[in-house]
């Protein structure tokens, strides 16, 4: 392992012994109650991006030149944008987009980051320091930073932004995946397993894949809220969803560009952001918790 | 021991600057089609085409392309925009100081706020103050900062008109002026790491209460501040450096959003408008800067971590 991937561990050490008496029996119902709440949160915003053109009370894309800036009223009930368009109805629709982009980068990150980690993890070696290397490399840019980069080779688009954010994401994966199979891979049933005749490949699927899925899933949920806010950044910067198509982050930047005439427009976009962000992060802590067996820092 | 450490990092930074300029040189070279065409748009000339392709030295071999690019860089020549003409280091230079100000004062931010905040909640653990402190870390870590940055503008700027909502005042113009525009880009960049530092002052604080050397510090009659200051909080440094290191990253990613909501013509500015109008040279440049700022801050943490921890020194 290379010097700079020992810091974080280095902290969990630091904190370790305490682990076990800082459980409290009162955190433990409250922290379950968030996670469900995070939970159906999510369930919620399924089922809205599953039903929107059914569900929004508007036609998110229908103009209104004359009703522009409209306040929240029991027509509109988040108002209306520069254009006469309802505000509610346009978050509601933009829901898809908010669950289906994360999951383009993610399923990248997916695609790369668990061969690259399982291979170096099992052979270790040179094809560890080298893929080790180039994640080093990757991760010592700021993943916005790359993504630009990407994005300025690809051209912008949603599909191109997530593309990018997929493969500046890997890394992250690739370290998780790295780290979990190399304890694995100690394990007394590795060597049984070889000892009966199991190739790599059928090691690697049976054996390893199952005995790190649980610190995936962990990583994978809180990369679904780093996708999200990425998304909304790029939207933001002009280089991800492209009008008249509206997703979360491109609402904030049409709210931005009239931010002096509604100035509190940029209020409930953000908001469906932060919820849904704060929901995979509450998910992803408590399945940390749960699939680990001890609590961690709070 | 020690200095075989720290050359050892050194000599990694190199290797990942020298990947990380590696990759950006491939970039241009992996663009779909020919480079020029694509930059210099559906309706160049094909003289503006090969000038371009001139101007980016496209017509050499790759070796050779490679070769110039690396002298370049050894000498501090990254090339020239290809839109105004003028060289990249300068286009750099130029933006860094408004992309300065605001991450230092984020950073001051977020180490007053998080520390602080961090503190209370580890010292008052388990009641409803750590309760809401941590709330507000994790609310904190889910808000994009340029949403923070536009709130800050709606609630300060437009409505209450207390601090000016856009553009920067360079230091020349005088403290006050200067700090008034940094303000709240500096609340908004630095939320999320303020956040992450609270989050590790309070597991530090809660890990130092319950060592020994606590108990003995109070028996020999250590109190209050005291207490906090001199035993508790020099014991959690270590983590809160660490957060402080990788939060460089996060700081120079997040000038990016940032400076767009607030209109301040610093890095993040340049990256985006370089990005729009395909301007190479820039963005590669651009890149690496990033990149060489984010070794130089690791080997910084590495060095600090010997200055706070004894025990780190004879490793």
């Amino acid at each position: 392992m290379t010097q700079s991937q020992q810091h974080p561990p280095a902290v969990a050490a630091v904190e370790a012994p305490a682990l076990v008496s800082r459980r409290s029996t009162l955190r433990t119902p409250l922290r379950q109650g968030t996670a469900v709440a995070a939970l159906v949160y999510l369930l919620l915003v399924l089922v809205i991006a599953v039903l929107a053109p059914w569900i929004a009370p508007h036609d998110p894309a229908a103009q209104d030149l004359s009703n522009g800036f409209a306040p929240l009223s029991g027509e509109h009930l988040l108002g209306t944008d520069r254009y006469g368009r309802d505000v509610l109805s346009q978050i509601l629709s933009a829901t898809r987009v908010a669950l289906v982009s994360p999951l383009i980068a993610v399923g990248i990150a997916v695609l790369v980051g668990i061969p690259a980690g399982l291979l170096a993890g099992m052979r270790g070696g040179r094809t560890d320091s080298a893929l080790s290397a180039l994640a080093d490399t990757l991760l010592s840019v700021p993943a916005i930073v790359f993504a630009l980069a990407i994005v300025a080779v690809l051209g912008q688009g949603l599909t191109n932004a997530m593309l990018a954010v997929g493969i500046v994401l890997s890394p992250t994966l690739f370290r998780v995946v790295r780290g979990a199979t190399m304890v694995v891979c100690e394990e007394t049933f590795i060597l049984s397993a070889r000892a009966i005749g199991s190739g790599s490949v059928r090691i690697m699927l049976r054996n390893v894949l199952p005995n790190i899925a649980a610190p995936v899933l962990v990583q994978v949920t809180l990369l679904m809220a780093i996708s999200l806010l990425a998304e909304a950044a790029l939207s933001f910067l002009g280089l991800g969803m492209q009008p008249p198509a509206v997703s979360w982050g491109s609402m904030l930047r049409a709210a931005y560009e009239s931010q002096f005439d509604a100035p509190w427009a940029v209020v409930a976009p953000g908001v469906a952001i932060v919820l849904t962000v704060l929901s995979f992060n509450t998910l992803g802590d408590a399945l940390r918790d749960a699939l680990s067996g001890g609590d961690s820092n709070d | 021991m020690q200095a075989a450490f720290l050359i050892h990092r050194a000599l990694r930074g190199l290797l990942v600057l020298w990947l990380v300029h590696l990759m950006t040189f491939m970039l241009i070279r992996l663009v779909p089609g020919d480079p020029a065409e694509v930059i210099a748009g559906e309706q160049a000339t094909p003289e503006a085409v090969d000038q371009i392709r001139e101007s980016l030295g496209l017509t050499e071999p790759l070796p050779v392309q490679y070769w110039n690019a690396l002298r370049g860089v050894l000498t501090g020549d990254l090339g020239e925009s290809l839109f105004s003409g003028l060289a990249v280091t300068r286009l750099l230079l130029d933006a860094v100081p408004p992309s300065l100000s605001i991450a230092l004062g984020a950073l001051a931010f977020a180490v007053m706020a998080g520390v602080l905040l961090g503190a209370i909640a580890g010292l008052t653990r388990g009641r409803i103050v750590d309760r809401c402190v941590s709330a507000l870390a994790g609310l904190g870590i889910a808000m994009p900062s340029f949403w923070v940055g536009m709130m800050l503008v709606t609630i300060f700027s437009i409505t209450l008109n207390w601090l000016p909502a856009t553009s920067y005042a360079p230091l020349a113009r005088g403290t006050g002026e200067w700090a008034s525009h940094i303000v709240l880009p500096a609340i908004a960049l630095g939320t999320t790491v303020a956040a992450e530092i609270a989050r590790h002052t309070r597991g530090g604080v809660i890990d130092v209460m319950e060592k020994p050397f606590i108990r003995a510090a109070r028996a020999r009659g250590a109190t209050g501040a005291q207490l906090v200051l001199r035993h508790v909080l020099r014991n959690t440094a270590i983590p809160v450096i660490t957060v402080i290191g990788l939060s460089g990253g996060t700081l120079l990613g997040g000038t990016v959003v940032v400076e767009t909501v607030f209109g301040i013509s610093g890095l993040g500015n340049l990256a985006i408008s370089s990005v729009l109008s395909r301007d190479y040279p820039v963005i590669q440049g651009y890149v690496l800067l990033t990149a060489l700022i984010v070794v130089v801050i690791n080997l910084t943490v590495d060095i600090l971590y010997g200055v706070v921890n004894p025990k780190v020194r004879k490793r």
